[in-house]
């Protein structure tokens, strides 16, 4: 008999007020404690920050009260209630002050999954769960320097040998790939069949001899993302995930995974917009043009949020997350946008250099994390493909 | 977004278009236009007495089916898919949601039946110069007393379906009160004459007031009241907006498969096809905006409540007018030539997009009333 998610979420609402204190309500407390408003937790930049041991922790928390894996399946310590569940835990999570979740979800939204649905039996509960409590941290080893949009053409190839595998090539773009215990990915495993049959799945101990996971340093400074060379790597059979040659669909179905997080705002931080309209109340002019600038704003986040909450609802109604959830990534960037906007009119030219003064300079991270979202899973100009093509059915090129 | 329909939702909607793609083709809304005042009586006539939607938002014990702007949502969508030609905005949805907002029991009774039945139809006056536009504050028009009723006297713009209209609601100042009056059209005084406008789907007039009779709607001010009144009237042609917007991007993307230059269909140009997405996630957007608006209204729609209500109206007005007029122009430029011909029917949704965005205020009025409630 599965427990009604009132009642749920009246467990949950216990465990949680037991185990964090209250979101801060930071417009409120202008000036009080950080003033990062940047969409990726920069701070988490190595095995052992801080913030990366919060973030597992916090996970190992919620796995241990059975709110780690809501929708995940019980031998793998999920706990197997419907997505209704989920989407209410995660409504309530959001009201209170727990460490940020988002070095943890690849792992915990793509790479999870697709280890569940896939993976062979022993690895799949070893991974699986380990993955869901946290005591492993996944990456995801899917683009290469010469594949980016064009998935399908990577160059990573997967070798049989003996009763295994040995990987050679390179990945890139690969958030958290310098923290992560295993990746998954994605190679050519036969040069000869054609393209979308030739690529086989695997899941790679990132420990292993022969993996060289490198940081970039990115435009912000931070360093989330990482390059990763293969030279020569072992990878038992049984750490492959679906059958030889059908590695597409794995990676597709890794892809529904990231679209439905991206897309209904899990994956990641989203603009606090109560501290950007604080923002224009204290440092706007008060003018039409400002007052404007921040509705429009206001309106694009909005219109994001209703949107994932409508895709979100789709599933809920028993719906799969298809190309439709685009548009949640489209929607996204058009907001951060406006955001970047609004604060280059506010701020001027503290929006550039910074005077100290708390929440101004910060803002600037937003304008330069926008690619991270326009690029990242898909680029605008994929998304809009996909929508053109398999939602409206307008012709391929 | 069909998923939050309930299953009598879809079935209005089902009914709502099979009517519709019956009675309001393009070739009938063409004829319409032509009309003296630019709508088909028989088509009226088969809205209220065969289908009832006339009453859709009337209380049940006014004659009225008594349903919410949920299902205000579903048909109007639907209307402003097929661009239909009626009085249906100014009379079931604008002059209702007036006289159910200003609690006047006795002009609910007197009224309300007549316009759920259809042969009342009503409108609301309320634009003046110099302003010439739907903000309250900008209403100078005064009523004088006279015996027991009032007398009004200048000059209302842009009264939608003005001619068609058997009563003005008119909104005019009493001493400190802003005020609803009921004026019978054809009363002495009342001097009606046709703009000439953009949009012929949608016609408007300029009301000459003469000393005309006219009967106070309520009491006190009446500020709060219309200003929930033209809030849930702003979902609702949101929605006639999503509805139309729906429609724009299925004309581009047939005419985009079935246009070829280069030896290919053009919508098989990235150029192309990534204009018209763009357009679909502005309408999906502006979709799931009326649809939230629209069950907030259903809660919380008769009372001063915030319950984000208000902001809830203005993103779901400001951004189906944005996305329907992106769409509207789109559809033209993918027709090329063809598009601005008066031949093609993506001319006429340009212009309903044109005059719908200036309908109960224009995008950038919705977001200043948006700045005003999020305190910036």
């Amino acid at each position: 008999m599965t427990i009604g998610v009132d009642e749920f979420t009246e467990r949950a609402r216990a465990f949680l007020d037991a185990s964090a204190a209250p979101a801060p309500d930071r417009a409120a407390r202008w000036g009080e404690g950080s003033d990062d408003v940047g969409l990726f937790d920069n701070s988490a930049d190595r095995a052992d920050s801080p913030a990366v041991l919060a973030a597992r922790s916090w996970q190992a928390t919620k796995f241990a009260a059975g709110y780690g894996w809501i929708t995940g399946p019980r031998d793998l310590g999920g706990s197997a209630l419907p997505i209704e569940h989920d989407v209410a835990f995660s409504r309530l999570e959001d009201r209170y002050a727990i460490p940020d979740p988002t070095i943890l979800s690849v792992g915990l939204h793509m790479v999870r999954p697709t280890v569940a649905r896939w993976a062979q039996p022993g690895v799949r509960e070893s991974v699986g769960r380990g993955l869901a409590s946290a005591d492993v941290v996944g990456c995801q080893l899917f683009s290469e320097p010469e594949a980016g949009s064009d998935l399908a053409a990577i160059r990573t190839t997967a070798r049989r040998d003996g009763d295994g595998w040995v990987v050679d090539g390179q990945k890139i773009w690969t958030s958290h790939g310098h923290l992560s215990d295993v990746g998954l990915l994605l190679a050519r495993s036969d040069p000869a069949a054609p393209r979308h049959r030739n690529l086989t799945m695997f899941l790679v101990d990132m420990s292993s001899p022969g993996v060289d996971a490198r940081p970039i340093r990115q435009a912000t400074g931070a360093e989330g993302y990482s390059e990763v060379f293969f030279d020569g790597v072992r990878v038992p059979d049984s750490h492959r995930l679906g059958p030889v040659g059908e590695g597409w669909q794995v990676a597709v179905s890794t892809l529904m995974n990231e679209r439905l997080s991206i897309g209904s705002g899990r994956s990641n931080r989203t603009v606090d917009l109560a501290l950007l309209m604080e923002l224009v109340r204290r440092h706007g002019d008060g003018s039409a043009l400002t007052r404007d600038l921040a509705a429009r704003a206001y309106v694009a986040q909005r219109l994001s949020e209703r949107f994932a909450a409508s895709c979100a609802q789709e599933v809920l109604d028993g719906g799969s997350p298809g190309p439709r959830f685009s548009l949640g990534k489209v929607l996204l960037v058009e907001s951060l946008n406006r955001t970047a906007e609004l604060v280059d009119h506010v701020l001027s030219g503290r929006a550039v250099a910074d005077t100290t003064e708390w929440g101004t300079y910060a803002w600037h991270l937003v304008g330069l994390e926008i690619p991270a979202y326009s690029v990242g899973g898909g680029s605008d100009e994929i998304q809009r493909t996909i929508v053109a093509e398999r939602v409206l059915g307008l012709p391929k090129a | 977004m069909t998923h939050t329909l309930t299953v009598e939702q879809q079935d209005m909607r089902t009914s709502v278009r099979d009517f519709l793609a019956d009675r309001s083709t393009t070739a009938d809304v063409r004829r319409a236009m032509d009309l003296p005042d630019r709508f088909d009586p028989a088509l009226w006539r088969a809205l209220g007495t065969d289908l009832g939607l006339t009453g859709l938002a009337v209380p049940e014990e006014h004659g009225g089916l008594g349903l919410g702007h949920r299902e205000l949502a579903v048909v109007l969508r639907e209307m402003g898919a097929a661009l239909l030609c009626a009085p249906y905005f100014s009379s079931s949805v604008l002059a209702v949601q007036a006289l159910l907002a200003v609690g006047d029991a006795g002009a609910r009774r007197d009224l309300l039946p007549g316009i759920a039945d259809g042969s009342t139809i009503a409108t609301v006056a309320l634009p003046e110069q110099p302003a010439a536009d739907w903000d309250l504050a900008n209403v100078a028009m005064r009523a004088a007393p006279a015996g027991d009723g009032h007398r009004l006297t200048g000059t209302k713009l842009f009264v939608p379906d003005g001619q068609a209209a058997t009563v003005l609601l008119v909104v005019a100042r009493d001493g400190d009160d802003l005020a609803l009056f009921a004026v019978e059209a054809a009363a002495d005084g009342v001097t009606r004459t046709p703009l000439e406008v953009l949009d012929l789907t949608r016609p408007q007039s300029r009301v000459d007031l003469d000393g005309a009779a006219a009967r106070r709607l309520g009491s006190g001010d009446a500020t709060a009241a219309l200003t929930r009144a033209l809030r849930s009237s702003a979902i609702a042609l949101a929605a006639e907006q999503v509805g139309a917007a729906e429609r724009c991007v299925a004309t581009s993307v047939a005419y985009a498969k079935q246009r070829v230059q280069f030896g290919r269909p053009i919508g098989s140009f990235q150029a192309v096809k990534h204009r018209i997405a763009e357009g679909h996630a502005a309408v999906e957007a502006a979709a799931a905006a009326v649809t939230h608006a629209a069950a907030l209204a259903d809660t919380h729609g008769d009372t001063d409540d915030d319950a984000g209500l208000p902001i809830a109206a203005h993103i779901a007005k400001a951004s189906a007018t944005d996305a329907l007029s992106r769409v509207a122009a789109d559809c033209v430029h993918v027709h090329g030539g063809f598009g601005f011909t008066w031949e093609c029917d993506a001319q006429l949704y340009f212009k309903r997009a044109k005059s719908s965005a200036q309908l109960l205020g224009g995008a950038a009025h919705h977001r200043a009333l948006l700045a005003d409630h999020i305190g910036v």
